[in-house]
C-alpha cells in the first residue's frame, strides 16, 4: 500500500533530512514513527503524502508512483489521505461542522451527501454536541478531534498524525490515542508520528525508529526482507 | 456554488482588506479612465488638425470646360485621393470677400477678378504624411493646366512631428499606467491571500483541484474591480459633466469610454488575483522538490 525504496531527501548539500530509507506499510497496521527532534518523521510523512518528493529513490503510495505522478493527480492522493498535524489546521472563520464539511465541498460534492457525512463523522469522534462551536471556543483537544473528523470524513485509506498529541493536555492524549486505535480497527492504516516515548513503549504495535534521518529499528523487520524479495 | 460562497464569505470577512483593496483599485482605474478620455480627445484633436490638410491646386485662366474635367478626373484617379472640388474664379472671389469682411469695398475697385480657379483635394487619412502629400503634389504639378500646388508643407511637416511624439508618448503612458496599475493591485490582493494562506493549505492538504482554490480569489478580484470601474467611471462622468459645461463639446466622452474602465477594471481584478494566489500555491499544487545532490 506504502512503499519507499531506497530514499534519500537531500535539502542542502550534505544535509540529510532522510537517507537510505527502506519501507513497506500493509493496509490497516498502526505504526508509531519515533525519534528525537529533527530526525526527519515529519519529513517521512511529507513523503507519504506527496507534499515533498525524494532526492533519489521512490516513494509508491495507492499506486502512485513519485517519480511518475502528474500534477493533476495529486490531489487525487490526497483525497485517499487524511493528514492531521499538532497545531490542527482548523479554519478560525467558521463552526466544527463547516471545518469538516471543507474538505468534501472543495472537491465539489453534492451538499446533501457533505451534510450525511459531516453528521456521521463528527459522531465517530463524539463531538457532534460541538458541531456549531467556533475552534476558538474548543479545547486542544477537541480542536484535534475535529481536525480528525476532516481527515476521515472523506473515508481515506490511510491516516497521517504528525504530532497529534504534542498541543493537548494528558486526558486529551488518551482520547486522541483511543480514537486512533478505533479508526485502525475499523480497517484504516494509521501512521502517527511522535516525540513521546512514553506513549509508544507500552503498546504493541509496530515501531520505527528514526535518528539522523535513517531508520534505526523497524519491529517488523520481516517486512524489509519482503523488500528485498520484491527488488529480486 | 462553493466558490462563490467562498468568494462572498472572504469579502465579509475581511472587510478591511477588501476595502483596501477596492480603494486602490479604484484609483488604478480613476487615474486610467482620465488617461483613455485624454487619449480620445488627443486622437479627436489630431484628427481635427488633419481633416485640414488638403492639397490646393491653381489652375491656369484659359482652360476650357472640358479640360478642366479631364484634369479633374485625372487628379481623381491618384492614389490616396478622396475627392477633388472645384472652386471656380467666382466662387474664389467671393469667399475672399467674406474673409475680408467689411473691407471688401476694396475688392469693388477691381475690373477684373485676380483670383485663380482652384481644385481642393481631400486626401484619405493613412495618404496624410509629408512624404505623400510631396510625391502627389508633384504629380499634379506636372500634369498640363496646373499653376501652381500649395499643401502648407511646412506646416504639415511640423504637425506630423507633433503627432508621432504625442502617440508615443500617450502609448508608453498607457503602458506604464497599465502595468503599475496590475503590479500594484496584485501586490494589494496579495495581502489578502496572504492573510488567508492557511485557508490554500488546507484546501491543498484535503485534495481541492486548483479550480476550487483560485476560483474563490478570482471572483474576489472580478468583484471588486468591476465595482471599483464602475465608481470610478460614475465619478469620471460625474467630473465630465462639471466641465462639459464650461469647455463645450471639447471635451468628448462615450460610452464606451466608462464601459472601458469597468471592462479594465474587471481584467484588473482577474489577473491581480490570478498573480497573487498563484504566487501561494506551493509549487504547482502541494510538491516541494528539494534541490539537494
Ligand atoms: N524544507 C526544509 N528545508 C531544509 N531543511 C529541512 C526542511 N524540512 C526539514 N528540514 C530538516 O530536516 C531534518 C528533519 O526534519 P523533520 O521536520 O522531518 O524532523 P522531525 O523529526 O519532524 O522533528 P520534530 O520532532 O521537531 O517535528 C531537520 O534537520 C530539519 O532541519
Ligand atoms: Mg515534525
Amino acid at each position: 500500500m506504502i512503499q519507499i525504496y531506497d530514499t534519500d531527501v537531500i535539502f542542502r548539500k550534505e544535509w540529510y533530512g532522510l537517507k537510505d530509507i527502506n519501507l513497506k506499510i500493509e493496509k490497516g497496521e498502526f505504526i508509531f514513527v519515533t525519534g528525537p527532534s529533527g530526525c526527519g518523521k515529519t519529513t517521512l510523512l511529507r513523503l507519504m503524502y506527496m507534499d515533498l518528493f525524494p532526492t533519489k529513490g521512490e516513494v509508491i503510495v495507492a499506486g502512485f508512483h513519485s517519480s511518475s505522478i502528474k500534477r493533476k493527480e495529486i490531489p487525487l492522493l490526497r483525497r485517499k489521505i487524511g493528514v492531521i498535524f499538532q497545531d490542527f489546521k482548523l479554519l478560525q472563520d467558521r463552526d466544527a461542522f463547516d471545518n469538516v464539511a471543507f474538505a468534501l465541498q472543495v472537491t465539489g460534492a453534492p451538499k446533501k451527501q457533505i451534510k450525511e457525512r459531516v453528521l456521521k463523522t463528527l459522531a465517530d469522534v463524539h463531538l457532534s454536541h460541538k458541531r456549531d462551536s467556533l475552534p476558538y471556543h474548543l479545547s486542544g483537544g477537541e480542536q484535534q478531534r475535529v481536525s480528525i473528523a476532516r481527515a476521515l470524513v472523506r473515508e481515506p485509506f490511510i491516516l497521517l498524525a504528525d504530532e497529534p498529541t504534542g498541543n493537548v493536555d494528558p486526558e486529551s492524549t488518551k482520547e486522541i490515542l483511543a480514537l486512533l486505535k478505533d479508526i485502525n480497527a475499523s480497517g484504516t492504516a494509521v501512521i502517527m508520528a511522535t516525540h513521546e516515548l512514553a506513549l509508544v513503549k507500552r503498546s504493541p504495535y509496530r515501531k520505527i525508529a528514526l535518528k539522523m534521518g535513517e531508520v534505526i529499528e523497524d519491529t517488523s523487520d520481516y517486512l524489509k526482507e519482503e523488500i528485498f524479495l520484491d527488488k529480486l | 456554488m462553493f466558490i462563490l460562497k467562498e468568494a462572498f464569505r472572504g469579502l465579509s470577512k475581511n472587510k478591511l482588506m477588501a476595502v483596501v483593496t477596492f480603494g486602490v483599485m479604484f484609483f488604478s482605474l480613476f487615474i486610467f479612465g482620465l488617461f483613455l478620455i485624454s487619449t480620445v480627445n488627443l486622437f479627436l484633436l489630431i484628427h481635427k488638425a488633419e481633416e485640414k490638410v488638403q492639397i490646393t491646386a491653381f489652375l491656369q485662366d484659359d482652360l476650357s470646360q472640358d479640360e478642366i474635367e479631364v484634369l479633374k478626373r485625372d487628379i481623381s484617379s491618384l492614389m490616396g485621393v478622396k475627392e477633388v472640388i472645384f472652386v471656380s474664379k467666382q466662387e474664389a472671389l467671393e469667399k475672399f470677400r467674406e474673409e475680408l469682411g467689411e473691407d471688401s469695398e476694396l475688392l469693388e475697385a477691381l475690373e477684373t477678378n485676380p483670383l485663380p480657379a482652384s481644385f481642393d483635394i481631400k486626401l484619405y487619412e493613412s495618404f496624410k504624411d509629408p512624404d505623400n502629400l510631396e510625391n502627389l503634389s508633384n504629380k499634379v504639378d506636372a500634369m498640363i493646366g496646373i499653376e501652381e500646388i500649395k499643401y502648407g508643407e511646412e506646416w504639415v511637416k511640423i504637425l506630423d512631428r507633433v503627432i508621432k511624439i504625442l502617440v508615443g508618448v500617450d502609448l508608453i503612458l498607457g503602458i506604464i499606467i497599465s502595468l503599475s496599475s496590475i503590479f500594484v493591485v496584485a501586490n494589494t490582493i496579495k495581502l489578502t491571500v496572504f492573510a488567508r494562506r492557511d485557508q490554500i493549505e488546507i484546501m491543498e492538504l484535503v485534495g481541492a483541484n486548483n479550480k476550487f482554490i483560485i476560483g474563490p480569489f478570482l471572483v474576489e478580484g472580478i468583484i471588486e474591480g468591476f465595482l471599483a470601474g464602475a465608481v470610478a467611471s460614475g465619478l469620471l462622468f460625474g467630473i465630465y459633466i462639471f466641465f462639459a459645461a464650461r469647455l463645450g463639446d471639447f471635451i468628448l466622452l462615450t460610452r464606451e469610454l466608462f464601459i472601458s474602465v469597468i471592462i479594465f477594471g474587471t481584467i484588473l481584478g482577474y489577473i491581480g488575483s490570478h498573480i497573487s494566489v498563484k504566487r501561494y500555491l506551493r509549487a504547482p499544487i502541494g510538491a516541494e522538490i528539494p534541490k539537494g545532490k
